[in-house]
């Protein structure tokens, strides 16, 4: 009888501390309305679910995308279409840098640079006409962006001018330079001696460039800026009121600890400039600020942001490793940390594909195919989780997200 | 000579047959002494049911509590469960039920639900078959993706089996999964998920 009653005490003992584990261990996401909302997220247009997809463009001359994988892929503009691969000019390369050069007076306007998949060594800048079916490469005669020793770090046309970040191998170190050209054919140097810091990125503000570099050492030197603004006559120099940087990545006082990517939003007059430890810095006004506030946190890290992109209702998107994508109000000129939301989906139980919402996201691209915002086209190219097209869904106010 | 082997073959499962058939036959003897128009007894008092069922689950639909109907985005599932019953009578049982119903959404996201449930049978009676008619409702424990959930279900239904002696029995459950979930934060998320179970069930009395 002792032992049946010790048995029954047991039994109690054990239930409720489960039943209370099991009540805890419940998610705020109702799962049938989740269920209820799915939709099928695999589009399957030929790219591999889990390639590293570093830069997407679009053609509008021939209305076709780009994509950069490794190997060079080609589909037909808008929803429809497969992607295919686009043989390398020499045998055996892969692409490693990709821009279509809108600003090109010639109709080879597709720019890719491409690298030795063994040995790593640089095979040449090439151009092509998009159009042109099969097409052939061009390749860019300039030695200073196009032979063996020149790595290219991005090719990128602001303000329809092309400019090519390289890496120069000396012997024993590497330089680095920003080139730049109006015709695609012949390159200038925007810097007169070679820095030691690999230049990130390149944006126009409507009236001068800013260029933003790794770190520099001893004493921090990543913000540059043009004097004029004429591309004929490019002479950057450190940015005087650049925001305040530290090597610490504890975000001491708001300082800035690693830059990524620049962004202008024409639509407000507003420099945005991404960096590593969750913070996103503004140059509104001619000065730059950011909130005072604690940077954006996610799993207790501050999340390092990558590329922007301006969609069609007001939101720009930034993009972050391992945490999909964040938007805010393009109106918004020194955003609270509580004005970024973390994306894909708001509210999220309508069903977020789990490796968008969790991706390293590399690059976005916008193609405003139409006059509504129901005709734009949203790619996000992620690190091993592939291409994702986003198609505006009005109704919901949302974008719809498949796989390509 | 070659016929020899099939006829001996035979012969072993004719008698392998008749063992169980005449271990019935003696129950159905017993039924002289019982009052005239008294069903014979398979069941007493205490004895038990131990129940194993294996087959598949359908998705059927979603309805909000508004009255909408939504299809449920799941694909085909496989279920089963394992009950234990205790008989009251020749016709009434009680028992417990844990059941499980595994599938995957139209993206291949893992989901399943888990329903520990509290049962109530009406057993009826056509020799060699049983009908048992019967009513469970519990606690479902239902998962998507890293999402759990915590909801009430119900779940009636009936089952067809043929008994092989006095000891087993096998045949078929149809159920019906009423999963009602109530979301409090905001009440047009709640919606009731309705599914179907078809599963083939051995039991064993003991």
């Amino acid at each position: 009888m002792k032992s049946y009653r010790a048995i029954q005490r047991a039994k109690r003992a054990l239930i409720l501390p489960a039943f209370a584990v099991l009540l805890f261990a419940c998610t705020d996401t109702p799962i049938f309305y989740t269920l209820e909302k799915a939709y099928k997220t695999e589009d399957d247009r030929g790219i591999d679910n889990e390639a590293v997809v570093e830069r997407v463009v679009f053609a509008q001359s021939a209305d076709k995308y780009y994509a950069q994988l490794g190997s060079l892929y080609q589909r037909p503009g808008g929803t429809a279409g497969n992607w295919s691969r686009v043989s390398p000019p020499p045998s055996g390369g892969l692409c490693g840098a990709l821009e279509y050069f809108e600003g090109s007076p010639a109709v080879e306007r597709v720019i890719a640079w491409y690298y030795d998949t063994l040995s790593g060594e640089s095979l040449g800048l090439y151009k092509r006409d998009p159009a042109a079916v099969p097409g052939n490469w061009t390749q860019i005669i300039d030695t200073d962006v196009s032979s063996g020793s020149v790595r290219v770090n991005f090719v990128k046309e602001v303000n329809n001018t092309l400019f090519v970040s390289t890496s120069k191998y000396n012997g024993s170190d590497y330089t680095h330079n920003l080139y730049y050209s109006t015709d695609a054919a012949s390159f200038d140097a925007c810097f007169a001696t070679d820095l030691d810091e690999m230049v990130l990125d390149v944006e126009y503000d409507g009236s001068r460039y800013w260029v933003i570099t790794t770190p520099g050492t001893p004493h921090p030197k990543y913000l540059y800026v043009d004097g004029d603004g004429d591309p004929s006559t490019l002479d950057f120099a450190l940015d005087g009121g650049a925001p305040p940087f530290s090597y610490d990545s504890g975000d001491p006082d708001g300082t800035l600890y690693a830059p990524h990517s620049l962004y202008y939003s024409s639509t407000v007059g507003n420099l945005y400039l991404s960096s590593w430890q969750g913070r996103i810095f503004i140059r509104s006004g001619g000065s730059w600020s950011t909130w005072s506030g604690d940077p954006e946190i996610e799993d207790d890290q501050a999340v390092p942001f990558t590329r922007f992109v301006e969609t069609g209702d007001t939101r720009i998107f930034v993009g972050s490793q391992a945490y999909g994508y964040y938007s805010f109000s393009d109106g918004l000129t020194a955003p609270a940390a509580s004005g970024l939301s973390r994306q894909p989906s708001s509210p999220l139980y309508e069903y977020p594909p789990d490796e968008l919402y969790n991706g390293a996201i590399l690059c976005f691209l916008l193609d405003t195919r139409g006059p509504g915002q129901d005709d734009d086209v949203l790619f996000i190219g992620t690190s091993r989780a592939g291409l994702w097209r986003g198609d505006w869904d009005a109704a919901n106010t949302r974008w719809l997200w498949r796989q390509e | 000579l070659r016929k020899t082997p099939i006829f001996v073959l035979l012969l072993a499962v004719l008698l392998l047959l008749s063992y169980p058939a005449g271990r019935v036959a003696a129950q159905e003897q017993a039924p002289e002494q019982q009052p005239a128009q008294e069903p014979f007894t398979v069941y007493t008092l205490g004895q038990n049911t131990l129940s194993l069922s294996v087959g598949m689950g359908i998705p059927l639909f979603f309805q909000s509590f508004g009255g909408g109907y939504e299809k449920t985005n799941l694909k085909l599932s496989g279920a089963g469960s394992v009950q234990w019953g205790i008989h009251l009578n020749n016709h009434w049982m009680v028992g417990l039920e844990v059941a499980g119903m595994l599938s995957r959404d139209i993206n291949d996201v893992r989901f399943f639900m888990v329903p520990i449930t509290a049962k109530g049978s009406y057993i009826l009676h056509l020799f060699p078959f049983e009908f048992p008619i019967f009513i469970g409702t519990g606690m479902n424990i239902m998962k998507w993706s890293d999402d759990l959930n915590l909801t009430w279900i119900i779940k009636p239904g009936f089952s067809t089996i043929w008994k092989y002696n006095i000891d087993w029995g096998f045949g078929l459950n149809v159920v019906y999964w009423w999963v009602p979930q109530f979301w409090t934060d905001d009440r047009d998320l709640g919606r009731m998920g309705n599914f179907l179970e078809l599963t083939l069930t051995a039991q064993y009395n003991f």
